[in-house]
């Protein structure tokens, strides 16, 4: 085995991927509903492993380590935002999911505008969906370059196309469907390599969990609760605004919202709320890991820590089991998230943009082959970025990016439960909020003295749109006639 | 609106206020407050972290709770293919 275990491993699994990936698409009807949407005909397994290796990244599995490292406890947040994150998505999941099927919806964009009755809304919501996915395009092709490169000693640019020609390939021939089961073999595999390494490598080094962490507490005590260590502190403020944040806006990243109009039932996509929590249980070894590698002399605090951790010596070093095993892990969940913003990217330019909100003219098949076109040319681009990403800061892009989705939340719940939220209001909220998000991102990059005037708190950039847009959207909604009640009646379930 | 309706409406309203109050205990000023300390470990764990994963258990079952009791969005039908054919996946 040896040298060439890590190799096979992952060609293996690239091979693998693509195989699934096109025999799921070739049980495709063709046209563009199914393949946004796999004819909304994912049963419990399927969903479930959508659900949780679309939102696990190779952020979550690069970062986590890298965060504890870095910060100490501040990486518990991401567990205390996915605790309560993803329990709006039990609320209005299953409604969404009627309306969808009974309307016809595939987009989130596409309900919210048909809401509001507005062209304008879809085409908003569509545009600055892909403006928000192209930072997390870059992340994931980062982690499989990071990977690429210490398996096979490749440029990490040459790496993440090979991944990604794999990826995009069995994106456009197997559409929703093929990300579907390719996403089963991705979440499953990550689950178990994650568990398994995360409770062994602890027992190897340190003779357990709790070994290991009496030496924590005895070396390094200030790594396990706020503020953290001295070096890059979290104030318990920042800390709860973070987690705030990622809840409200959660629920709302589209490739999330999308996959309720996936499922093959309402109740189906409130189950696979109720489990998701499963999956975020698949964070705590990643801390472990993180913890393992702290009390190490020499450890790197970027996102090499893992990889790092898995290639020493007394782990079996870069030729044994364990190293191979997390690069097939980190590529797992690279691609299981990069296949999702690849097609929902794909989808929400032709659907929401082109079709819903230009008013172009295109059949199922037309439409098919523009978001294959699309998705070809958002790798294209993810990879352009990638190359000069040593000059474009993917944090900056990152604060742009999670301004978005929240913007998206006064609209979708006033849409879905307000009657009185007309159109304008629609309109003038999302605007409105989009419009403070994109001039203090500006003013943040050009012109530091005036956003700090702008922003004296220093809050959230996407928290001062949404503040925008809910005063907007209520203000208008009162002070304006509702629409017709035929209209709304459209978006009740009895 | 009929009763089960209004019963329906009300524990909907409940379970909202149940996470917005589990919201407030994962951060300021109740997170620092209670959870955020080494002692006691479970298991190993520090408290900080063993108190996050509580409240993930504990809307876990909460969420399930809700599920198996169909109070949300009621009149939902169970249009799930027959029992047998995957179970709860995870």
């Amino acid at each position: 085995m040896g040298e060439l275990l890590a190799p096979a491993v992952v060609f293996g699994y690239l091979g693998v991927a693509a195989v699934i990936g096109i025999l799921a698409g070739r049980r495709s009807a063709g046209g563009a509903t199914d393949f946004v949407a796999g004819e909304r005909a994912f049963g419990p397994l399927v969903m479930y492993f959508v659900m949780g290796a679309t939102v696990f990244s190779a952020y979550a599995l690069l970062g986590t380590p890298q965060r504890v490292i870095a910060k100490g406890s501040d990486a518990f947040y991401i567990l205390a935002y996915g605790a309560v994150g993803f329990a709006p998505l039990f609320f209005f999941g299953a409604r969404v999911r009627r309306i969808g099927a009974r309307e016809g919806f595939v987009t989130q964009a596409e309900l919210i505008g048909a809401r509001f009755g507005s062209r304008r809304v879809t085409a908003l919501m569509g545009a600055a969906t892909l403006v928000a996915f192209l930072p997390y395009m870059v992340i994931q092709l980062k982690g499989a370059g990071i990977v690429m490169e210490a398996v096979m000693g490749w440029p990490p640019l040459v790496g993440a196309a090979v991944v990604y020609a794999v990826v995009t390939g069995y994106v456009i021939v197997g559409g929703m469907r093929g990300v579907g089961w390719t996403n089963v073999v991705q979440g499953a595999a990550m689950l178990v390599v994650v568990w398994v390494l995360g409770l062994t490598i602890p027992e190897r080094l340190f003779g357990g969990v709790e070994a290991m962490f009496d030496r924590v507490v005895a070396e390094r005590p200030e790594w396990l609760v706020l503020p953290g260590p001295a070096s890059a502190p979290t104030t318990p403020f920042q800390y709860s605004s973070e987690v705030l944040v990622s809840i409200l806006g959660f629920s709302m990243w589209p490739q999330v919202f999308m996959k309720c109009f996936t499922a093959r039932s309402a109740r189906l996509v409130q189950l696979t709320a109720v489990v998701y929590p499963t999956f975020l249980l698949f964070l705590v070894p990643l801390l472990l890991l993180g913890y393992a590698a702290l009390l190490l002399p020499g450890a790197p605090t970027d996102e090499n820590v893992l990889l790092w951790l898995v290639s020493r010596p007394e782990l079996g070093g870069a030729e044994g089991l364990t190293f191979a095993f997390v690069s097939f892990a980190i590529l797992a969940a690279s691609m299981s998230t990069g296949d999702a913003l690849l097609h929902g990217g794909g989808s929400i330019l032709v659907r929401d943009v082109l079709v819903g909100g230009l008013g172009w003219d295109l059949d199922e098949r037309a439409q098919t082959r523009w978001m294959r076109g699309t998705i070809l040319a958002l790798g294209v681009i993810g990879l352009a970025l990638l190359a000069v990403a040593d000059r474009i800061s993917v944090v900056d892009l990152l604060l742009l990016a999670y301004a978005i989705p929240i913007q998206f939340l006064p609209p979708v719940l006033a849409g879905l439960y307000w009657r009185r939220a007309n159109r304008r209001a629609g309109e003038w909220g999302l605007g409105l909020g989009l419009a403070a998000v994109v001039v203090l991102f500006a003013a943040s990059l050009a012109a530091p003295g005036l956003y700090a005037a702008l922003n004296p708190l220093g809050l959230q950039i996407g928290v001062i749109g949404v503040v925008i847009n809910t005063a907007a959207i209520v203000l208008l909604s009162l002070l304006t006639p509702p629409m017709a009640r035929s209209h709304l009646d459209r978006f009740e379930v009895p | 609106m009929s009763a089960e309706a209004r019963r329906a409406r009300r524990w909907t309203r409940l379970a909202v206020v149940y996470f917005v109050v589990v919201t407030a205990f994962l951060v300021w000023p109740l997170y620092p407050a209670l959870g955020n300390t080494i002692a006691p470990r479970v298991l190993g764990l520090p408290f900080s972290l063993v108190y996050v994963l509580g409240v993930i258990v504990l809307n876990t079952a909460v969420l399930f709770g809700l599920y198996r009791a169909r109070v949300i969005d009621a009149g939902e039908v169970e249009d799930d293919p027959p029992a047998g054919e995957g179970g709860a996946g995870g």
